[in-house]
């Protein structure tokens, strides 16, 4: 069957660079679900997408959708035709409700009655033609995470859709949304080439838009920086690290990228270098430059365009850089001004949220967490927590800060630093905000980790407290992160915390917050317990590799005890193939299911113990117990289930060859007790 | 060498040339072009209109005393609405580009994601901030709010920042050296202007007074609300606007009272939005 290449290119006034890859994304897996609904075959879809367009090209396309024959069964012949042979009506209803006569009809034996059959024929259909009618809806359905309205239209998409251009082969697919037609004109680059460039297939764009300074393929751009910056780095001698999610970013800032190298004042390079690298990076969309391992007073931008007049771009931008750097400047030395406990003062001022009041209110509460932490853990760090709690948040009154959010933290260490604090109260304060995203650098001071874990805690049971809590796709204040960030800070600290525990005896701490919000006690802690349960599934699924129902789903996740669960998730991934394991666990099954909902004695009697079978069960387990529990704690799972495995063999023998469920009831309740003795020993390493 | 007033000149004049109604700066104090009624009302409700007007814009927190190259307590914009917006709007706006000076092709014209909000006015939009080599000169916005009624159609709004776009075209660093006719300097028209609202703004201000004024304005402009004036109810919620924006500037307002006055402000462009839909003029 002939088949041809498919083009759909939708032209849009740029596209905000953060949502292009899912946008097109979306396009790619709603497109490919589409042909295979209606049965169009093809083969190797692509996507492509840059500031102005998203493109949709399958390599391989049928022009023609093939007929198709399907059996399909009527009513039973005998229900079909009455006395005269007329067919009744049932069979003129089934005739009529797929358009077929009765010449079309066969009978065919089913179980031994004979059913009225019809061969249901469709016809060929022209790829094209289903095409039109699917893409406004497939346009439309692409994922649209801030979609605007514009001009008359009630329909939104991401931004304005200029022009849609879509070709099988030479034949153009015409459709229409409420905003345009399909049309066989494209457009260049949106300076070097904005003028509508005439297409008469698909092969004839993907030649012309090169020559129209469009690189469609974002991969092939990103490759093009990359030799770019590699070219620089050498002519100027320079080191230019390319961060990858500003490098991303970049590649859907461009149609056509051309880099470049500016430079600045070298007396700039005096000021702490995140107040230079902030506005470069994240303003600027700039790569610093580094000479000998230090900043250099050089970094590398990249141009939407060609290298025409290129000197007059690189001024530009060196201009807006310094602006920007004097600002910085100015900002810091008005910093300089004052010291941290004097910013801190402002503080009562600065509202942390409405209901849980401002920064003061809550360093008071991180104080209080932190000092339990300290204590739990026999950290002896009361002097530290006492002087770097009031200066943590100090910073965000600081003009720097004002201007450059992102380096809250950072610039309260820098200014810590500059009025002599210790070292370790300087990286708390640094750290204090670690992770910031997943992926990100963890606390690596142990008062940094202390500091950090109070402050999320703290964030989470508040916001919690005043019904702010995370629902859906909704997490304004980033919740989930903050928790696995503490959850991995415990972890990689190696912190000895039933976090469970310890947030229950938070909870009275915020008991004014979520009293007002008629929560009580139990309701809350039930609610944040819970959420963190949830985050450390996940984490212990996505971030650590853990399978849910072989492993996650056998650990107890409650009390929430970070490095004891990820020893025993470690423990049961290793053990899930080990024989002794599954004895334990088929015998820990049996016992549950004995006892489970059965009375059991308050306490084993001896005495009551006369049947041979459970007299040697419960001397094998004794010889056990010990061994077992010594391997229990100290988090060694293996030797625990090596421990156990020797009185396994005689709990089976005793269920074997006895009716464990006794006809005399003190002696029943006596067993359910050492059974669930037994099993509960178990439990302690897997559900 | 293009003055400033060249500037302002030539953006007029590109601007009439496609059909705009070339309106003037609105005589009550604000903080930026949409805040001119020509603007606020323009985008409200479904009559098509296309203006273009140069607007003085103060922003008390940005003064500096006439000693930052950059900012300042008031800068100027050039302000372009048109409903519904263009098909070929973004395409008009670079030939704008063109037209005061800059050839495309010499430069690096970006756009890049800017979702503008006013929460004073109840509104926001959908846009971009345009960058000429890295420099933010425009702020371009298709409304979809204003004083929290929808728009439909969508207005887009084009805010040029003059001063900027006069200084990359005069090749200055510092803004007070700006040519601004052929005869005067921007520093010898606005430099001590700027000194004296610095001033004022940081330390000459009766911040009671000022809370009272607050008071007085919000109060006008419901009273007349209530007996049906628009324009004049308009103009006491941009006092209450600009009044906030000093004490604000002077630190006078705690970060909890902040919130609250721009929820009065917001209540105020609301009522007036209600007020001009309910009659369209």
């Amino acid at each position: 069957m002939s088949a041809n290449k498919f083009l759909l290119e939708i032209g849009i006034e740029e596209i905000p660079a953060q949502y292009v890859k899912k946008m097109a994304e979306s396009l790619e897996t709603n497109v490919q679900k589409a042909l295979g609904e209606n049965n169009i075959e093809f083969n190797d879809v692509e996507v492509y997408y840059t500031p102005r367009r998203l493109v949709l090209l399958v390599n391989e396309m049928n022009n023609v959708i093939a007929g198709t024959v399907q059996e399909v069964k009527g009513p039973a012949k005998k229900s079909a035709f009455d006395e005269q042979n007329n067919p009744t009506r049932a069979l003129q209803g089934f005739l009529a409700g797929r358009k077929l006569t009765l010449d079309d009809t066969f009978i065919k034996d089913i179980n031994g009655v004979e059913y009225i059959f019809a061969n249901q024929k469709t016809e060929p259909k022209q790829t094209t033609d289903v095409l039109a009618a699917l893409l406004p809806n497939l346009v439309m359905s692409i994922y649209q995470p801030n979609p605007m309205r514009w001009n008359t239209f009630s329909g939104k998409f991401i931004r304005p859709i200029r022009w849609i251009l879509c070709f099988l082969g030479a034949t153009p697919v015409n459709f229409e949304l409420e905003f345009v037609k399909s049309v066989n004109t494209t457009r260049g680059h949106r300076t070097l080439a904005n003028h509508e460039i005439e297409i008469t297939s698909v092969d004839d764009y993907l030649a012309k838009l090169p020559q129209a300074f469009v690189i469609l393929n974002q991969n092939k751009r990103k490759n093009m920086i990359l030799a770019q910056i590699k070219k620089l780095e050498q002519q100027h001698n320079i080191v230019v690290p390319t961060d990858e999610d500003l490098l991303d970013e970049i590649v859907n800032l461009v149609e056509y990228p051309t880099a470049a190298v500016g430079s600045y004042d070298t007396a700039f390079l005096a000021l702490p270098e995140p107040i230079i690298i902030t506005p470069m990076k994240d303003h600027q969309r700039y790569f610093p430059a580094y000479q000998n391992g230090k900043l250099a007073d050089k970094f590398v931008f990249v141009r939407n365009g060609n290298d025409y007049c290129i000197d007059n771009v690189v001024k530009g931008n060196q201009r807006v850089l310094s602006a920007r750097l004097k600002d910085g400047e100015f900002f810091y030395n008005e910093d300089l001004k004052t010291t941290l406990a004097d910013k801190a003062k402002k503080l009562p001022d600065v509202v942390f949220q409405t209901k849980l009041g401002s920064y003061t209110e809550k360093m008071a509460r991180v104080a209080q967490i932190a000092d339990r932490l300290n204590r739990e853990l026999n950290l002896n760090l009361t002097d530290e927590i006492n002087t770097v709690v009031p200066l943590l948040k100090a910073d965000l009154v600081s003009a720097v800060v004002g201007e450059f959010s992102e380096i809250q933290g950072v610039m309260g260490a820098i200014y810590a630093q500059n009025e002599g604090y210790p070292q370790e109260i300087c990286r708390a304060i640094e750290e204090q905000y670690l992770p910031r995203f997943a992926g990100d650098k963890l606390p690596q001071t142990t008062l940094g980790a202390v500091i950090a874990i109070a402050d999320k805690l703290d964030s989470i049971m508040g916001l919690c407290a005043v019904n702010l809590k995370p629902t859906g796709s909704q997490d304004p204040f980033a919740l989930r992160r903050q928790a696995i960030g503490i959850l991995a800070t415990i972890k990689a600290h190696d912190f000895r915390l039933n976090l469970n525990a310890f947030i229950t005896s938070l909870a009275p701490v915020y008991a004014k917050f979520y009293t007002a919000e008629n929560m009580n006690e139990q309701e809350f802690t039930d609610y944040v317990l819970n959420f963190f349960a949830q985050r450390l599934s996940i984490m212990l699924n996505e971030e650590m590799g853990f399978a849910i129902s072989e492993v996650i789903n056998k650990i107890d996740l409650s009390t929430l005890n970070m490095s004891e669960i990820v020893k025993k998730a470690e423990a049961v991934a290793v053990l899930n193939n080990n024989t002794q394991f599954q004895e334990m666990t088929q015998v820990m099954q049996r016992i549950d299911k004995m006892i489970a909902g059965k009375p059991s004695a308050a306490q084993i009697d001896v005495a009551l113990v006369q049947n041979a079978d459970e007299k040697a069960m419960m001397t094998a387990f004794n010889a056990v117990k010990e061994s077992a529990e010594k391997a229990l704690a100290g988090a060694d799972y293996a030797g625990f289930v090596t421990a156990v495995n020797p009185c396994l063999a005689s709990v089976n023998t005793f269920f074997d060859n006895n009716l464990v469920m006794s006809e005399n009831l003190d002696e029943r309740a006596n067993r359910m007790a050492e059974l669930k003795q037994i099993s509960d020993l178990m439990h302690r390493f897997v559900l | 060498m293009m003055n400033f007033q060249e500037l302002k000149r030539k953006l007029q004049d590109f601007w009439s040339a496609r059909g705009c109604t070339i309106g003037e700066p609105y005589d009550v104090e604000k903080g930026a072009g949409t805040m001119n009624p020509l603007t606020f009302f323009g985008a409200l409700g479904e009559k098509p209109v296309a203006r273009a007007y140069v607007e003085p814009s103060r922003r008390p927190a940005d003064g500096r005393y006439g000693d930052n190259p950059n900012r300042l307590y008031q800068h100027h914009q050039f302000q372009v609405i048109i409903k519904p917006s263009p098909i070929d709007i973004v395409d008009t706006y670079i030939e704008s580009l063109e037209y005061i000076g800059f050839n495309k092709n010499e430069h690096d014209i970006r756009f890049v994601e800017d979702n503008w909000e006013s929460p004073t006015l109840g509104a926001f939009g959908k846009g971009w901030e345009v960058w000429l080599d890295g420099m933010e000169i425009t702020q371009f916005t298709f409304f979809q709010e204003i004083g929290g009624m929808t728009c439909k159609p969508v207005t887009a709004e084009i805010t040029y920042g003059l001063e900027r776009i006069a200084m990359y075209l005069q090749n200055v660093e510092n803004v007070y050296d700006l040519q601004y006719s052929d005869s005067e300097k921007y520093g010898e028209v606005y430099h001590r202007r700027e000194f004296d609202h610095s001033k004022y703004c940081f330390e000459l201000c009766d911040e009671k007074q000022l809370l009272q004024d607050f008071d007085n304005y919000e109060r006008e402009s419901k009273r007349l609300v209530a007996l049906g004036n628009i324009f004049t109810a308009y103009d006491f919620a941009l006092k209450c606007s600009h009044t906030f924006n000093v004490l604000d500037a002077r630190g006078a307002i705690s970060v909890t009272e902040r919130a609250h006055y721009i929820a009065r402000i917001r209540g105020l462009m609301r009522e007036v939005a209600k007020l001009y839909l309910s009659q369209e003029c």
